[in-house]
């Protein structure tokens, strides 16, 4: 409590918009968690079959990745300044102002997606006879009141959770390991690479959901302030291992591969010392953090873009539009040619894969290159 | 903060914890649901009905001992079953949180049983850990209805036999979630049988439920049966022997053995990427429980005739039981996966599937038994004699 005063006093006295580097990578790993328990380890068990419990393994290769290239997107453009500010730099302002735009639209439509997906899992999940409509106005609330506040404020209520969220983890897998049927593991050959491999991808494809919150590194106090980006990144892969090796281990790949949040419903099934059942509501609503936390911070990435592409200074302006088109998105996303699994199997990763992970790359790529090009013209 | 600010604050706060309490009807939980109110369900028997499905749920006796309470619907799917009595008795609501075991009645077995395996999987309130038990030539309500009483029904029964059948050697319990698995990955599971008889034998005696053997279902329908004479032979083929009693019997005299200890080793032989034979090598070991006569045999004869006989029944029912598998077409037994985890890689490389090898393929059991604690073997206690302290 008091390192808690502490901060907020040192935020309050130096009067700007901050966020220590280390609350915005828990921001990060928070909000990872959302589409994680959506995704994994189902749409990974439909890719790599029953060798996918070793994914996690294959997806520590993605993870350094993923960590060079945040680590590169929050440090690469300078002090108060950010991925959006690289990225108007090396394209342009008015190529890069297009892309932050895409972004913008990308973000408001991901927001929806996860309220909608978060609001579905709670019924499904725990209250059989709620209604969407309620749930979803409800958690848009919740999520629009911290979007409209600081990033820091964000930022710590991500930092308060990791500990909670990563206690939970462990408690999960100690209490899973009675239920592990080695049948449902064994037997894996050199021969499964190929599956391990392919598991591992929406692994990195969640994992890739972290570096937009590089577009925030233009709020970071200076200094390195406790955020290792490996510590993060270990974190990260030890949770998503947490997610899959108790489920494959106590349901089985094929009951994996054909259920929706195969967590939970492996939680449904864990029984501690024949008297402590039916914990599952508690880690699902512990879940709704991750949801809130990630829906916030893309109603905040949002407008916080929006502010770098047109001349209004006030974030909040754009934020507000956007939690009301991130509801339409909420309503109306199952209602085309595409239904919710499609969506979530298919049109989102591919499209969060895009922007999250390549075009930062080809980003940072192409600002070396010029870099490079403004050497070799100095030295010439 | 402003003044007006904090007050909001805590008002919000306050406006929240009314959500929480549950009193007059204000929580937010929709399904929200008074303690005292509510009677757990632990045991749904499922049969066939006209409309689809009768489902008959049985609450067990009380901690107090209240005696049991069975509730009756019918419907065109378990689900809508299930939810019709959760709304039908607002004083007592049937609660199926958590419910034990399902009960499927033999013709709806036959019908088969996919459908509800997925309703337990996809429903929140059911879990996979529910136990899947077959009732062998009877329906299951009317099975659960003779079984109960005041002070005992299908649940206690249940109950009782899932913690003593893989002891007993008749059989072993398995869930909704390993059957699933088993059927999603070889389209074959075998769980438990019980049959409904005369607790004492007699006609018009109270009726228990006893361990009946196994049933075989093959893509989610009932195809045949194991018979309990088969059962602790088929716990130790599928690795989950306890222990068992066996009578065995040579020319002279009648042994029953207490077996305590017993595996299957499966040695899949390759010829090339061909399977030609599975060997089975089965290994127990014995105590004397009950000698029934005196024997004048040589104690190390006797010893090893026992062993023989042991062996030799064992490996017959053994044989047996594979054989009913393999006219049955389907690998209930899960061979199929102790060869693979024998030798994987030649498994994977086999030319002929699994599936369609297995109905003809060679498999040899052999037995070993071992007798220990043998002093008394040839004198049983109450002749005395003078093998006693050997």
């Amino acid at each position: 409590m008091i390192w808690i005063h502490q901060r907020l006093k040192e935020e309050k006295i130096m009067g700007v918009e901050t966020v220590r580097r280390c609350q915005l990578l828990a921001m990060a790993y928070v909000s990872l968690l959302s589409p994680a328990i959506r995704v994994i380890p189902r749409l990974s068990a439909v890719l790599g079959g029953k060798a996918v419990w070793l994914s996690p393994v294959a997806a520590i290769l993605a993870a350094a990745g993923i960590g060079f290239v945040l680590d590169r997107c929050v440090s690469a453009a300078g002090q108060q300044r950010g991925l959006a500010e690289l990225i108007t730099d090396t394209l342009g302002p008015i190529f890069g102002r297009v892309l932050l735009g895409v972004y913008v639209l990308w973000f408001v439509f991901y927001a929806g997606f996860i309220l909608r997906t978060a609001a579905e899992r709670l019924i499904s999940a725990v209250y059989s006879q709620g209604h969407l409509p309620v749930f979803l106005g409800l958690m848009l609330l919740v999520t629009l009141v911290a979007a409209c506040g600081k990033i820091g404020a964000l930022g710590r209520m991500a930092e308060v959770s990791v500990p909670v969220i990563a206690l939970i983890l462990v408690a999960v897998l100690i209490a899973s390991i009675p239920s592990i049927e080695k049948d449902y593991l064994f037997p894996i050959l050199p021969a499964d690479l190929p599956q391990i491999l392919l598991g591992a991808l929406p692994m990195a494809d969640v994992m890739g959901v972290m570096i937009p919150f590089a577009f925030f590194a233009d709020k970071r106090k200076p200094g390195a302030d406790g955020g290792s980006v490996t510590a993060w990144m270990a974190l990260t892969v030890g949770s998503l291992a947490v997610l899959t090796v108790p489920v494959i281990g106590c349901l089985s790949a094929p009951i994996t591969q054909s259920q929706q949040n195969t967590f939970f419903v492996m939680l449904r099934n864990i029984v501690l010392f024949d008297s402590v059942e039916r914990i599952e509501p508690l880690v699902i609503g512990l879940w709704i953090i991750t949801d809130f936390v990630y829906t916030a911070a893309l109603l905040m990435l949002s407008g916080h873009l929006s502010t770098k592409i047109v001349a209004v200074r006030k974030r909040n302006v754009f934020v507000v539009p956007a939690a009301v088109l991130a509801l339409l998105a909420a309503v109306f996303c199952d209602r085309g040619s595409f239904d919710m699994q499609t969506l979530s199997d298919f049109v989102i990763p591919i499209t969060s894969s895009t922007l999250s992970m390549a075009v930062p790359v080809l980003v940072l790529l192409a600002a070396a290159l010029k870099n490079a090009r403004g050497k070799l013209r100095k030295n010439m | 903060m402003s003044m007006f600010k904090r007050i909001v604050a805590v008002l919000c706060c306050v406006a929240q914890l009314l959500c929480l309490s549950g009193c007059m009807g204000t929580t937010i939980f929709s399904a929200s649901h008074e303690i005292e109110k509510i009677e757990i369900i632990r045991t749904l028997g499922v049969d066939l009905s006209e409309t689809g499905v009768c489902l008959t749920a049985d609450s067990g006796v009380g901690l107090n001992g209240t005696p049991p309470r069975l509730y009756r619907q019918e419907a065109a799917t378990l689900a809508t079953a299930i939810d019709i009595l959760e709304n039908t008795y607002p004083d007592r609501q049937p609660f199926f949180t958590h419910t034990e075991n399902l009960l499927i009645g033999e013709q709806a077995a036959k019908a088969g049983i996919s459908s509800w395996l997925d309703y337990i999987a996809r429903s929140p309130s059911m879990r996979l850990l529910i136990s899947l038990v077959v009732v062998r030539n009877e329906e299951a309500g009317a099975v659960m209805e003779e079984v109960m009483s005041e002070k005992t029904s299908v649940s206690d029964m249940l109950f009782d036999i899932a913690a003593d059948v893989q002891m007993q050697g008749a059989g072993s319990m398995t869930n909704c979630g390993q059957a699933s698995a088993q059927l999603l990955e070889s389209g074959c599971t075998m769980v438990q049988a019980v049959a409904a008889v005369a607790a004492n034998g007699s006609a018009g005696a109270e009726q228990m439920l006893v361990p009946y053997g196994f049933a075989l279902l093959k893509d989610g329908k009932l195809t045949g049966y194991l018979g309990p004479e088969l059962a602790a032979e088929v716990n130790i083929l599928t690795g989950k022997f306890e222990a068992a009693n066996m009578a065995v019997k040579n020319e002279e005299t009648s042994i029953s053995l207490h077996f305590t200890k017993a595996s299957a080793e499966f040695k899949p032989v390759y010829v090339g990427n061909r399977l030609v034979r599975v060997d089975v090598a089965v290994s127990a070991q014995a105590d004397v429980s009950e000698a029934f006569s005196k024997s004048n045999q040589e104690h190390d004869h006797l010893r090893a005739e026992i062993e023989q006989a042991a062996a030799s029944q064992m490996q017959a029912d053994m044989q047996q039981a594979i054989a009913v598998t393999q006219k049955l077409d389907g690998d209930y037994l899960g061979i199929g996966k102790e060869v693979e985890m024998a030798a994987p890689a030649a498994f994977r490389a086999m030319e002929t599937p699994w599936a369609t090898l297995y109905s003809d393929l060679e498999v040899c059991v052999s037995v070993q038994v071992t007798l220990r604690q043998t002093y008394d073997l040839d004198t049983p206690t109450a002749e005395g004699g003078e093998n006693h302290g050997r």
